[in-house]
């Protein structure tokens, strides 16, 4: 067997792989449950209002994962910047600075990377990476210092973050969505998008490397910060960070959405429903046939397992010889 | 992008394909809605007299418990499990015939969705909802709100005020604390430290493990007034190789030779086995649950929680005020701080092995430590269990020479709980 190059990409290949996810997760799920009553109700019991605040926090990820891979970027600390995103939610008076200070902060926190890779070529999978296990340990500091809630004593817990109507959530999606779809149509974003045949393609087309790259990290940094913002804001309740508990979980979900929807802005408000509803499922699984927790993250690897092989396929056909 | 016929076929079979699966997923859209639709024609206020009943004719009453943990851990929500297992054993003791609970579980819940299973295990007809981190404490109390004809309990939090506990009338705040076994482990730690030196290993610096730690070490110095003590701060529950190397540290660099520790793993106790097989006499204790038999040479006493007396304590007022719907039955309980319940060693009986008992130290003692140790352990654990002795009797000062605790004084529930102070006699403490 081997993997030639097509013609023409084949767009046909992200259906096929969203097919053969969704065919993966049917069968662990009838595998799992066991009868075909549990099985339709892991599957089809959905709780809309927790959907959409999934589907919202996944696809801003998602879209942040966008913004870098198409540019041949690989940010994959989106976790770290939605760290970052969510400590200025807790900060801010009202959702709209909780949003803005996010987007700046997590903005700053990505320009580390950004700068390192432009100006020294530094390879901004690792340093993306570190950064993100790094706000795991700033984001503790702050809980215990500055965040801290001094109402409750001597137990390590932040002041609330400002409510948000997941309905702005979704408003928010929108935007960001529709702005990186009109970016790509500028001048400007063709050069993003060229950046992923090379540095010297871009330049060639008149754009200057070092300012794209910078641009593409530190944007996919601001939208992942923007998702940790509004992942606390929309919460029901509970509206602090502990110790225990300083992340989501949510980046490797973007991630997956990101792939599988192509890397294409329209193609990830799809995949992070679907991902969004996945999460639900492993959910259901976990309440109704007492799965353990994990399952959620191995459900979720298999679609970006999934959106991986669609996006090879997207380029290459298989020759069985 | 020129399309061949072969293209095509692909086209119009990947979209048969979806349509296949598109009609599927709706078909199972349409069965949800048509059982959503049956249910809420159905569903009417939990009243008991509705719920399954057995052969005894008692009402079944449905309890959903929420962890933090995984149940597979070898602390906190194990120790949670244990006691809903106990529960489930006490009042269901024969499924067919005589059972009045019926108790279920979601583990690993992340604080930030807390709400979302709790309105979950409503809408599966859970009558009580139990929830067991500090973490869950708001998106508890909301639950409490929404569904006023359902019981909650809420584990280590607090009630704001007295509006807020007014006003939550079916919301319980419940606690076991351990701080007088530790105080109990602190003699027997001062009396057998050569060193004077002792190091306790602390998960996270919150007034539960902060009122641990000052226990452990008055009780060092009841004892042996030269006694000082080294603190380090893992920053995690659970986390095997941080907890080993600070019991590595607190040994080879602060020479101390006893370790206690509040955290979610028994490896302080295996490094200190670990040493005593290396001929160098290093001692520790179990905490949560018996871990003895992680270290046999090394291991002086430990105490264990059982959340199961309390639970079954819980849900019989649950039971109660739900078969007759008389609520007082559930929330004016106990008298002294209404749905507040901060068990202790206070609430053991003496004489009880400690596996019925809701909180105790694990005895016997290890056979190294000598008789006249044991009796006065013994003395003191009785005078706890009977309420004349208490650990924060005053005089007690804290590090700076403040008086704290005045002379022949006690500290309150709320002292307790809030504390942010430390006593006299700390070595090393995390900034």
């Amino acid at each position: 067997m081997r993997l030639i190059q097509r013609k023409a990409p084949s767009p046909l290949a992200y259906p096929l792989a969203f097919a053969g996810s969704l065919a993966t997760v049917l069968l662990v799920v009838f595998a799992a449950s066991g009868d075909v009553d549990t099985a339709i109700g892991v599957l089809s019991r959905v709780d809309l209002g927790f959907l959409a605040r999934v589907f919202v926090v996944v696809g801003l990820v998602g879209l942040s994962g966008v913004l870098s891979y198409r540019s041949g970027l690989w940010n994959i600390g989106q976790e770290g910047q939605a760290i970052v995103g969510t400590l200025a939610a807790v900060s801010a008076k009202n959702a709209a600075e909780g949003l803005l200070l996010a987007a700046a902060a997590a903005g700053a926190w990505t320009a580390v990377p950004a700068l390192l890779r432009s100006f020294l070529g530094v390879n901004e999978a690792v340093t993306t990476f570190l950064t993100a296990l790094a706000a795991v340990y700033v984001a503790r500091y702050f809980v215990e210092t500055v965040l801290k809630d001094p109402t409750k004593k001597g137990f390590v817990v932040t002041v609330e973050a400002p409510p948000m109507a997941v309905v702005y959530a979704e408003l928010l999606l929108l935007a960001v969505l529709t702005a990186v779809v009109v970016l790509y149509t500028s001048r400007f974003g063709l050069g993003l998008r060229l950046l992923a045949s090379g540095e010297d393609v871009a330049r060639y087309a008149g754009g200057r490397p070092r300012l794209l790259v910078f641009t593409a990290i530190v944007l996919s940094g601001v939208v992942a910060g923007l998702a940790g913002a509004v992942e606390i804001m929309t919460r029901d309740s509970g509206r602090y960070l502990t110790l225990q508990q300083v992340s989501s979980g949510f980046g490797l979900y973007g991630i997956a959405a990101a792939w599988l929807g192509g890397l294409h802005p329209l193609g990830v408000a799809v995949s992070s429903l679907y991902i969004a509803w996945l999460y639900e499922v492993a959910v259901n699984l976990k309440t109704a046939a007492n799965f353990p927790a994990l399952v959620a993250n191995a459900l979720i690897g298999i679609a970006l397992l999934w959106g991986l092989a669609g996006h090879l396929l997207y380029k290459y056909r298989v020759v069985w010889r | 992008m020129s399309a061949s016929r072969r293209e095509w076929l692909k086209a119009v079979a990947a979209f048969a394909a979806g349509a296949i699966v598109g009609s599927g997923a709706s078909y199972l859209a349409l069965q949800s809605v048509k059982t959503a639709v049956e249910k809420t024609a159905t569903t009417r206020p939990a009243e008991a007299t509705t719920a399954p009943s057995t052969a005894a004719g008692l009402p079944k009453m449905k309890i959903h418990f929420i962890y933090v943990g995984p149940i597979g851990d070898y602390g906190w929500t194990h120790a949670h499990d244990v006691g809903r297992k106990y529960l489930e054993s006490a009042l269901c003791p024969d499924p067919k015939k005589w059972c009045i609970v019926e108790t279920s579980y979601t583990e690993k819940v992340p604080e930030g969705e807390a709400y979302d299973y709790i309105k979950r295990a409503v809408a599966d007809g859970a009558n009580m909802v139990i929830t067991t981190s500090y973490g869950y404490m708001d998106a508890t109390k909301k639950a409490a709100r929404d569904y006023p004809d359902r019981f909650f309990a809420h584990c280590s939090g607090e009630f704001k005020s007295q509006d807020e506990r007014a006003s939550l009338p079916n919301f319980a705040e419940y606690f076991i604390d351990l701080y007088e076994a530790y105080y109990l482990n602190g003699i027997v730690a001062g009396r057998m430290t050569k060193t004077n030196k002792l190091g306790y290993v602390a998960a996270f610096l919150i007034p539960e493990v902060i009122r641990h730690m000052n226990a452990f070490l008055l009780g060092a110095r009841e004892v042996n007034p030269k006694v000082t003590m080294d603190v380090v701060q893992l920053g995690e529950w659970y986390s095997p190789e941080r907890a080993k190397k600070a019991a590595v540290a607190l040994v080879e660099s602060n020479g101390a030779d006893v370790l206690a520790f509040t955290e979610d793993s028994p490896t302080v106790l295996q490094t200190a086995e670990e040493y005593q097989r290396r001929g160098k006499a290093v001692w520790s204790f179990s905490h949560y649950s018996d871990m003895s038999n992680y270290g046999p040479k090394a291991h002086l006493t430990g105490q264990v929680v059982n959340w199961g007396p309390m639970y079954v304590e819980m849900a019989i007022r649950a039971y109660l005020a739900w078969v007759s719907g008389e609520t007082a039955l559930w929330s004016e309980w106990p008298p002294e701080r209404p749905r507040d319940y901060w068990w202790s060693m206070k609430n053991s009986y003496r004489y009880y092995d400690y596996k019925k008992n809701p909180t105790d130290i694990i005895l016997p003692l290890n056979p190294a430590v000598p008789e006249e140790v044991k009796a006065y352990v013994e003395k003191r654990r009785a005078e706890v269990i009977e309420g004349v002795w208490d650990p924060f009797t005053g005089p007690i000062k804290d590090m700076k020479g403040v008086l704290r605790v005045a002379d022949r004084m006690r500290l309150s529930k709320d002292d307790l709980y809030n504390m942010d102070w430390f006593v006299e006699g700390y070595g090393q403490l995390p900034t």
